[in-house]
C-alpha cells in the first residue's frame, strides 16, 4: 500500500515535454496569432502547475512564398522557445513535418497547421484523450462534414479516405488530419524511417495500432472565406500517390490465390476434356476447342501466379526501402501522470461549481 | 600532450597553444588548429595520465617557455580535453582527474605570467551529458544538475575555472554526445556501430532503442576551440560557458537507421533489456552559441563511416 501511495505522489515531481510542430508554407499573416494562442496555452499549464510542460514550438520555413520566413527568426529572437527551422527549398509539409518531429525532443508531439484553423487551446483535449485511452496517436476529427466549406473539397478528401482504407484493410486511415497528438517516441522513430515516398500517417501505423481521435470543430477559414489553401490539386494528388505507393495493398495476394485457382482449374478442365475426348468424343461439336480452352487457361493461371508472386516480393522490397519495422517496443508507464492531474483538475472544477 | 606554436603572420597574432589530451576532441581541435596555421610547428610530450613526473612537467614549461619568449607579442592557449572519465566513472576516478586537471592549471599559471591576462586563454571541454543528464529540451539557463560523480567532477572542474581569474580568458565548452573516429580515441556509440557493421559482428546498445541524445560532431567542437584560439584577444578577461550542441535531438532508433542506410548492410544487434544509461537528454537550439552551425547527422555519420572505413583499408584493426 505504501508503494501506491508514493507512486501517487511521485507523479506531481514528473514532468511531460510537448513540442508543437508547425510547417510553414503561406502563414505570414497568421503566425503571430498563432504563437499568441500557443504561448497562452503553454502560460495556462505554466500557471495550473500542470505536469505538462510546452518545451518547444519549431516553427519548419518549407520555403514559403510570403514574408514567413523572416516572421519565423523574429519570433524566434523573441521567444527562445521558439526554433526556426528553414528548408533549403520547398519539400512539402509531409516533409516539413517530418523535419519538425526529428528536431523535436518531446513526450508528446503536436502538429499544427499555420494558418489557425486547428485551435492550439484544444491540444488539451487531445493529450486528456491519449493519457486516458493509452492511445500512441490521436487525431482532431472535425465534427461537422463541412470543414473547407466547399462540398466537392471535403467529399473527395472522404471519398479517397475510405476507398484507401478497403484497399489497404488500414481501418484508422479516415481519421488521418494534419492536427494531431503523438507519443514522441513513435513520431521520432517514424519519421526518421519515412523516405521522401512515405506517407507519415501510413508509417506511423507500421508502429502502433492505438490510433483514435477526438471530435471538435474546424474550420479551414482560409479556404472559406479567400477561396485558398496550403494544397493545391497537385500537392492533393500528390498526396493521394504517396498515400497508395506507402501502402501494401492487401488485393496483391488476392490476385496470386486467383491465378493459383486458375491453373489448378485448367488442370482438372485439361484431365476432364482428355476423358470426354477418350471416352465420347461426339460430344465435342467444335475439333481443336478443348486443346485451345486447356492451354489459355493454365497459361493465364500461369502467369497470374507468377505476377502475384513477383508483385509480393516488390511489395515486401518496397516496404523494407520506406523502412517498416520488424519490431517496436515503447514505454506508456508514465501516461497516467498527465491523467492523475487531469482527474484532479476535473474534480476540482466540479467541486468549485458546485460550491457555486 | 601536444605543443604547437606559430609565428606571427598578416593574418594570425603568434601563439602557442599547449593541447591536453588528444582523443576526439582534442585531436579534433589539432587538426582544426594545423588546419588554420598550416606553418606551425608541432612537438609532442610524453604526458599522460599515469606519466604526470616533475621531469615532464618541467620539460612541457621550458618548452612552452622558450617558444613563448621567441615572439614577440605571443598568445598563449592551454586546451584541457583529457577528461578521462565516463558515465561509468566513480568518485574515485573523478578525484584522480581532478588532480590531474589541477596540475594544469598550475603549469598555465606558472608559463602565463610571462603573457598579459588579456593574451591568456583557457579553454575547458566540460561534458553537457554529465551536467545535465536526464534533463530534456534544456535552453540556455537550465541549471546543472549532475546525477553522477562524472557530472558532479566535470562541475568541480568548472567551478575552479571560474575561481582562476589569472588563467585569463576561460571558456567552459560543455560538448554533447560526441561522436567521430580517431584510431586511439575513445570510441563512441556512432563509432561502435559503424566498426560493427563493417565488421558484422553484433553491437550492443546499452540504452532503450527510444533513447534520445543529442549528438555533435567532434569536428564541429575541434573548429570552435581553434575559432577560440585564434580571435583576437579581449581587453578584460571574462569567462564564456558554451553549450556545444546540435539542438536536434535523436533518438538511437534513427541513428540505426542511418547507418543501417549509409553502409547498405544491417545492423546486428543486442539490445540490454536493463540499461544503466537509458536517460534522454536534449538541449534547445537557443542554448546553443550565437553562429555554431553543427554539421548534420546524416552528413556526421556518413564521415564517421567514411574515416572508419578508410582506416580499416589502411590495416587497422577496428
Amino acid at each position: 500500500m505504501n508503494d501506491v501511495k508514493d507512486a501517487g505522489q511521485l507523479w506531481k515531481l514528473k514532468r511531460i515535454n510537448v513540442s508543437i510542430i508547425v510547417p510553414v508554407y503561406a502563414g505570414e499573416a497568421y503566425l503571430e496569432a498563432l504563437v499568441d494562442a500557443i504561448e497562452k496555452v503553454r502560460l495556462s499549464w505554466e500557471r495550473q502547475e500542470a505536469p505538462a510542460v510546452l518545451t518547444e514550438l519549431i516553427l519548419v520555413d518549407d520555403a514559403a512564398i510570403d514574408g514567413s520566413a523572416a516572421v519565423i527568426d523574429e519570433l524566434a529572437t523573441q521567444f527562445p522557445w521558439i526554433t526556426a527551422l528553414h528548408l533549403s527549398r520547398n519539400f512539402g509539409q509531409h516533409a516539413a513535418t517530418i523535419a519538425g518531429i526529428l528536431h523535436s525532443s518531446g513526450d508528446w508531439i503536436v502538429t499544427l497547421d499555420e494558418d489557425l484553423q486547428h485551435p492550439p487551446e484544444r491540444i488539451d483535449d487531445l493529450l486528456l484523450h491519449a493519457v486516458t485511452q493509452n492511445a500512441d496517436v490521436v487525431y482532431a476529427r472535425p465534427a461537422s462534414a463541412s470543414i473547407h466549406g466547399k462540398s466537392w473539397r471535403d467529399g473527395s478528401s472522404r471519398g479517397f479516405k475510405r476507398l484507401m482504407e478497403r484497399l489497404t484493410g488500414n481501418p484508422t486511415l479516415r481519421l488521418v488530419n494534419s492536427f494531431r497528438l503523438i507519443r514522441g517516441e513513435i513520431a521520432r522513430s517514424t519519421a526518421s524511417v519515412c523516405s521522401h515516398n512515405t506517407y507519415f500517417d501510413i508509417a506511423l501505423f507500421w508502429f502502433t495500432q492505438r490510433i483514435e481521435a477526438v471530435q471538435m470543430e474546424l474550420k479551414d477559414e482560409r479556404f472559406a472565406t479567400t477561396g485558398k489553401s496550403g494544397y493545391n490539386l497537385k500537392t492533393l494528388m500528390n498526396h493521394a500517390q504517396k498515400m497508395l505507393f506507402s501502402s501494401q495493398l492487401r488485393y496483391l495476394a488476392l490476385g496470386l490465390w486467383i491465378g493459383i485457382a486458375l491453373f489448378v482449374f485448367s488442370v482438372f478442365a485439361g484431365l476432364y476434356f482428355t476423358a470426354v475426348r477418350l471416352i465420347a468424343p461426339e460430344t465435342i461439336g467444335v475439333q481443336g476447342w478443348t486443346s485451345l480452352f486447356v492451354v489459355m487457361t493454365m497459361s493465364a493461371g500461369l502467369l497470374a501466379v507468377m505476377l502475384g508472386l513477383c508483385l509480393q516480393y516488390l511489395a515486401t522490397l518496397v516496404l523494407k526501402a520506406h523502412g517498416r519495422p520488424t519490431f517496436f517496443t515503447i514505454d506508456r508507464s508514465g501516461d497516467h501522470v498527465l491523467a492523475n492531474w487531469y482527474a484532479e483538475k476535473t474534480a476540482q472544477t466540479a467541486k468549485e461549481s458546485e460550491l457555486a | 600532450m601536444i605543443m604547437l606554436d606559430w609565428s606571427d603572420s598578416a593574418r594570425q597574432a603568434s601563439g602557442v597553444a599547449l593541447i591536453f589530451g588528444a582523443g576526439l576532441v582534442g585531436g579534433a581541435a589539432l587538426r582544426a588548429l594545423k588546419h588554420a596555421l598550416p606553418g606551425a610547428r608541432e612537438r609532442q610530450f610524453a604526458w599522460t595520465w599515469t606519466n604526470l613526473s616533475a621531469a615532464e612537467t618541467n620539460a612541457v614549461e621550458a618548452a612552452a617557455r622558450d617558444a613563448l619568449s621567441a615572439q614577440t607579442a605571443p598568445n598563449l592557449s592551454v586546451i584541457w580535453a583529457a577528461g578521462r572519465g565516463g558515465f561509468g566513472s566513480d568518485s574515485s576516478d573523478m578525484d584522480q582527474e581532478f588532480q590531474s586537471f589541477q596540475k594544469v592549471i598550475g603549469i598555465t599559471k606558472r608559463i602565463g605570467d610571462a603573457v598579459p591576462a588579456n593574451r591568456r586563454k583557457f579553454i575547458h571541454v566540460s561534458s553537457a551529458g554529465g551536467l545535465f543528464e536526464g534533463q530534456v529540451g534544456c535552453n540556455a539557463f537550465a541549471d546543472p544538475a549532475p546525477l553522477r560523480p562524472y557530472g558532479e567532477g566535470k562541475l568541480a572542474q568548472e567551478h575552479l575555472v571560474h575561481a582562476e581569474g589569472s588563467l585569463g580568458q576561460r571558456h567552459i565548452l560543455r560538448p554533447s554526445s560526441v561522436y567521430g573516429y580517431a584510431p586511439t580515441a575513445r570510441r563512441g556509440l556512432i563509432a561502435a556501430l559503424v566498426a560493427a557493421a563493417i565488421h558484422g559482428r553484433p553491437a550492443t546498445i546499452m540504452g532503450a532503442l527510444t533513447t534520445q541524445r543529442d549528438y555533435i560532431y567532434a569536428a564541429d567542437i575541434g573548429r570552435f576551440i581553434a575559432e577560440r584560439v585564434l580571435a583576437d584577444s579581449d581587453t578584460e578577461t571574462r569567462v564564456e560557458t558554451a553549450l556545444l550542441a546540435s539542438g536536434r535531438p535523436a533518438a538511437i532508433f534513427e541513428v540505426l537507421h542511418l547507418i543501417e542506410a549509409r553502409l547498405g548492410k544491417p545492423l546486428l544487434l543486442r539490445i540490454d533489456p536493463n540499461p544503466e544509461n537509458a536517460r534522454d537528454n536534449t538541449f534547445l537550439r537557443s542554448a546553443l552559441p550565437q553562429g555554431f552551425q553543427p554539421t548534420q547527422l546524416f552528413e556526421g555519420i556518413a564521415l564517421t563511416a567514411a574515416t572508419v572505413a578508410s582506416d580499416r583499408q589502411s590495416g587497422a584493426i577496428l
